[in-house]
């Protein structure tokens, strides 16, 4: 199977962040719902860019980085945690479309396996057709 | 450009929230005090699991991956990317309860 590329889910991420905060606007006709949807899609994405950024710079160096592993990760979570806790006390936001926006994450991780099995199905057609 | 990108969702977050803190958060409906009780301990129960099963599946996830790498070094690159998906996956799994937890205690 086609291997997984994070920059692919990062991608998808964004992606899944545009058409669905236009797809709410649409449906919804609120701007509410907008809202909702938008920030909870834009906090996963930025979480997920963060966390590969700093797992990434204390993984690939030859010398572990402590610094980024044992400050960046719980900085990056708490700073991420209190950006909803404060969110959902002082905002006026639709419940069930932050949901769905904090699952962008699973949406693209399904959608990235979904292609990369079209794919791979695609090739093996075209070798037994040739 | 990625830092643009970057630059410019953080941007919009802010102007998202200052919107919702326009808003203003409503009144808390007065609620009879056993079932405050009980969110109480919904909501405290409720976080308590998700961060130690949270923390668990990071750990084992985490562990597994650096014992991989320990094995075979030339293969950390490919042991990480699967590992950062993971672990993303079980933090916003994490958020989830917090956000349900939060809900609970200050908008019921």
């Amino acid at each position: 199977m086609k291997e997984t590329i994070i920059s692919d889910i990062e991608r998808l991420n964004f992606i899944i962040f545009i058409i669905g905060s236009i797809l709410s606007l649409v449906i919804m006709r609120e701007y509410k719902y907008f809202f909702s949807f938008a920030v909870a899609s834009a906090i996963i994405t930025l979480n997920f860019r963060f966390l590969k950024k700093i797992i990434e710079s204390g993984f690939s160096k030859s010398s572990l980085n402590k610094k980024d592993l044992l400050i960046k990760l719980p900085l990056k979570f708490f700073l991420f945690a209190g950006i909803v806790a404060v969110i959902i006390i002082y905002g006026n936001i639709d419940i069930i479309f932050f949901l769905i926006g904090l699952s962008t994450l699973f949406i693209s991780v399904i959608v990235n396996q979904i292609m990369a099995m079209l794919s791979l199905s695609i090739k093996r057609r075209q070798k037994n057709g040739a | 450009m990625k830092k643009l990108l970057t630059i410019i969702m953080l941007l919009g977050l802010f102007v998202c929230f200052s919107f919702g803190v326009a808003m203003a958060a409503e009144e808390a409906k007065g609620l009879d005090p056993a079932v405050k009780q009980m969110v109480a301990l919904a909501a405290g129960f409720g976080v308590a699991i998700a961060a130690f099963g949270g923390a668990l599946g990071q750990a084992k996830g985490i562990a597994s991956a650096l014992d991989g790498i320990a094995r075979n070094p030339g293969a950390s690159g490919k042991i990480v990317t699967p590992m950062i998906i993971g672990l993303a996956m079980i933090e916003s799994l994490v958020i989830y309860s917090l956000v349900v937890s939060l809900l609970l205690i200050f908008k019921l």
